[in-house]
């Protein structure tokens, strides 16, 4: 039966970090677990730089409604992420990511806390940028636990939306409408979700709904619907609506909504949307970076979200783990 | 530079000089004459690694003391004030331009066979003792790295090498109809790689972001000798490129890296405001970046910065040239320097009186820029406006904007001049977020009151806060009075900034001068970084004394 460590402070982990090298175990195998789930502590909130402090174990959807009370909110993350703890989604393959202004991605945290293998204490500046060495917060984002564990966190907060909006726009391949919807992101629109559909709806059907004025230019077999929601501030939403409408050649606003879309989120490639669109089906997108999407529906290429990882992908990352958790207490690299 | 010493001048002794955490030596010289006489021999394990540095590749070695003292140093004020002192920074024992990634990996292999240090060199253009080689060895230069690649116009990327200046490359993106977005000062003289390596920021972050904002995958040399290609997104594990970026060539070569590039911004807005005081002027800011507005540029300059920039009628003629001082007249070699040094010694001597005369000015003059889709850039300028209305500022129309963009560059040419007058000139980059961004301002500012004459502007800033760039002005009774206040400002001010809530920098990096600061900062992190360092560099051949590794 596996015995689970529950520390309530950072004092209880690293002891309990110590008694798993004592006893020659390692966490998450051999029958010793560890939940931080005690470590749930929310708040205070910084309004003047947009962040809250949080301990590991708490929920995000949590975390959401205390920032809700000062007007502020974590902004367009995938469904899945809600559920999560901090340190769920700044370890597992969600790497903390959330999407910004210019189609970038950046960590949800701005500063770290966290402890290593052997119980040193890991924090990394609150300073919103940084060129002092490596940023060493890359051992713990998106590696599992296995280099480090978080701690807690200063979440990166956005206003609240005043305000949001959606548009159907139609497109004659699915190329057509990445490179439609790559351009408003790196005009600096977040959308902060989308439905991506080959071919025609059906009408009732419930999926992204066609409206009289949203026309096809062609019949073209490859045509793509599109609905894109974006939200902020009022003027921001009307700014973006600008740079949308220009950049989608056929287009109804605001009369249809995104309906459900099921199956497990896989982090994609743009080129990745681009080829399952040309196949069939239905794709829902979220945390919508230049980079790379969360989405959803259907078979899909990309590192699924909602799963451990059975073997990283990044190569060096196995040396990496080897050399910061030599006695692999933390697991070692999958 | 000369290669001849005055007949009959004998070398001067070899100096120590300590910094913080540091000891190395600088080599006398004469003084305005750098010699290469003067630069001491190689050591013999270097020369007989030549051979199997360079066997059966293109890569090119040299051990003459012309090259060695040009990558001797940096771009340290340090370095600039030792130059003009007649003393050098310790150069390397020799120079290799390797062409290929197999070529780097050979010469990390000898390297490591036979303990020698590697120091990766791009263009020379930090400012923090990043490419000092403090345990001699050999300059690694990848200029030879110099493609640019076609614009992936479908996913908005770029294939670069590491040895591309920033100039060519912005050129170059520019005709193929795109942008970087990354305008360092340095842009003229930095390099791909050295901007991955010292996580260089441009003057245009606010709206592009820093460059590992821009790094979509690199290309690296380990020290291990492994080539290393990282993957894009997604992949599954811990991202390496935060790790490397910013590493300084203690834990690899850059060689490459694909980057996000953007359209040329189809219009710009420009818009200049003065505010009643810093504080107004800051919270302008932030209330821009709460609202999802982003500026390509956003600087707030401090009431002094702001009544010398406002009173700048622009580059004078001789200031538009830089005549070296080897083709200047009598006038211009001799008694004008003397001149300069007597008036900035009775003027700087007394820092703290000047500083104290910064309180007869408030006013401080904000300077935006939107880029991008025309109609957008327009629309931003209008909420931004709306904002500093709103704070009561005056509004000064495009006119700050434009003069800013016309003399962007100036300011690094004009320190070389500074320095050259007598004075020590430097300057200290740090981020805070909002809360602490005033507290760091005024505790570095009485911090380095009695050091140096202190300016500041904010620029590069994000939505959880912002950068405070500051400028030192300084000078002493003689050189060695000077450099020891040198050494006591930084100490000062690094110690104000971090305990007032800034990091150590924000895009100048960390080289000698920052190491121990970085060190500091880390606490019992710090072992984080050894493990990276004997993962990465098992040998600790890479780039030894940097980062405090």
């Amino acid at each position: 039966m596996a015995s689970v460590l529950r520390p309530t402070t950072v004092r209880e982990l690293v002891d309990a970090l110590h008694a798993v090298r004592d006893g020659k175990h390692r966490l998450g195998q051999g029958g010793v677990e560890l939940d931080r789930s005690a470590l749930s502590h929310i708040g205070p909130i910084d309004d003047h730089s947009m962040t809250i402090e949080v301990q590991a174990g708490a929920r995000l959807s949590a975390i959401e409604t205390a920032l809700g009370a000062g007007r502020l909110t974590l902004g367009p993350l995938p469904p899945g992420a809600w559920a999560m703890s901090v340190a769920e989604y700044l370890e597992g393959p969600y790497a903390g990511l959330r999407a910004v202004s210019g189609g970038r991605l950046e960590p949800l945290c701005g500063r770290l806390e966290g402890v290593f293998a052997d119980g040193r204490h890991f924090s990394s500046s609150p300073a919103p940028r940084s060129a002092a060495g490596p940023d060493l917060r890359a051992l713990f984002l998106g590696a599992a636990g296995r280099l480090g564990l978080v701690t807690a966190a200063s979440l990166r907060a956005f206003a609240a939306p005043e305000n949001s909006t959606s548009v159907v726009a139609a497109f004659n391949t699915p190329r057509e409408a990445v490179a439609a919807i790559t351009s408003c992101l790196g005009h600096g629109v977040v959308f902060s979700r989308a439905q991506l559909r080959l071919g025609h709806p059906s009408p009732g059907q419930g999926e992204l709904v066609e409206t009289a004025t949203a026309k096809p230019r062609t019949s073209s077999p490859g045509r793509v619907m599109a609905w894109l929601e974006w939200a902020g501030s009022r003027t921001n939403v009307e700014r973006d609506r600008d740079v949308v409408h220009r950049a989608m050649h056929e287009l109804d606003v605001g009369r249809s909504s995104a309906v459900a879309v099921e199956g497990p989120p896989r982090e994609v490639s743009w080129a990745q949307v681009e080829q399952r669109l040309s196949r069939a089906g239905v794709l829902e997108l979220h945390r919508i970076s230049l980079t790379s999407v969360v989405a959803i529906g259907g078979a899909l290429d990309g590192v699924q979200l909602d799963a451990p990882v059975s073997k990283w992908s990044m190569p060096g990352s196995d040396a990496l783990a080897a050399g910061v958790d030599p006695n692999q207490i933390l697991g070692g690299a999958p | 530079m000369s290669s001849t010493r005055a007949p009959g001048k004998p070398p001067r002794q070899t100096n120590v000089v300590a910094l913080p955490n540091q000891r190395y030596n600088a080599h006398a010289v004469t003084p305005g004459s750098i010699s290469v006489s003067d630069v001491p021999p190689p050591r013999a394990e270097v020369l007989e690694a030549a051979g199997a540095l360079t066997a059966g590749t293109t890569s090119r070695f040299s051990s003459e003391a012309v090259d060695r003292i040009s990558y001797a140093r940096d771009m340290w004020p340090l370095a600039m004030v030792w130059v003009r002192q007649g003393r050098i920074p310790p150069p390397p024992d020799a120079v290799v331009w390797p062409g290929t990634e197999a070529e780097v990996a050979q010469i990390v292999r000898v390297a490591r066979q036979r303990r020698i240090a590697l120091i990766p060199f791009g263009g020379g253009s930090g400012v923090c003792g990043g490419t000092w080689a403090t345990h001699g060895g050999i300059c690694l230069d990848v200029k030879r790295f110099e493609r640019i690649g076609q614009v992936d116009a479908q996913r908005q990327s770029v294939e670069v090498g590491a040895g591309v200046l920033g100039e060519t490359f912005e050129r170059n993106l520019n005709a193929q109809g795109y942008t970087l977005g990354h305008f360092p000062s340095s842009i003229f003289m930095s390099t791909v790689g050295g901007w991955l390596a010292a996580r260089s920021a441009g003057q245009f972050s606010s709206k592009y972001g820093k460059i590992e904002d821009m790094v979509l995958s690199v290309r690296a040399v380990l020290g291990t000798g492994d080539m290393l290609v990282t993957p894009e997104r997604p992949f599954s594990g811990p991202d390496l490129v935060p790790l490397l970026v910013g590493s300084e060539g203690t834990l690899c070569t850059f060689t490459g890296a694909t980057l996000r590039v953007f359209p040329l911004p189809q219009g710009r807005a420009f818009h200049g405001f003065d505010f009643s005081s810093v504080g107004k002027g800051l919270e302008a800011i932030r209330l821009m970046f709460r609202e999802g507005l982003r500026p390509a540029v956003t600087r707030l300059y401090d009431p002094f910065d702001t009544a010398m920039v406002g009173h700048s009628k622009g580059p004078s003629p001789s200031q538009r040239e830089v005549v070296p001082p080897s083709k200047r007249g009598v006038f211009g070699q001799h008694v004008l320097p003397a001149v300069l040094r007597q008036l900035s010694k009775r003027t700087l001597n007394r820092p703290a009186a000047l500083n104290h005369l910064q309180r007869l000015f408030r006013k401080s003059r904000l300077v935006l820029m939107f880029e991008g889709d025309a109609s957008r850039a327009n629309a931003e300028d209008r909420a931004a406006t709306a904002i500093c209305h709103a704070l009561g500022a005056d509004d000064l129309g495009e006119g700050p904007g434009h003069a800013w963009l016309k003399k962007r560059y100036d300011v690094s040419f004009r320190m070389s001049r500074l320095i050259e007058s007598g004075t020590f000139v430097d300057t200290m980059e740090v981020a805070a977020g909002w809360k602490d961004v005033l507290e760091v301002y005024e505790r570095v500012h009485a911090a380095a009151s009695p050091y140096a004459f202190t300016l500041c502007h904010f620029s590069h800033a994000y939505a959880d806060g912002c950068s405070l760039y500051f400028s030192f002005i300084g000078s002493g009774g003689d050189e060695a009075e000077l450099e020891a206040r040198y050494h006591a400002l930084w100490k000062a001010i690094l110690g104000a900034a971090t305990s007032a809530g800034a990091n150590v920098s924000h895009h100048h990096g960390i080289g000698m001068l920052k190491a121990q600061a970085l060190q500091d900062s880390l606490g019992e992190a710090r072992q984080a970084l050894v493990q990276l360092k004997q993962v990465f560099d098992p040998d600790g051949i890479m780039n030894p004394g940097k980062l405090g590794l």
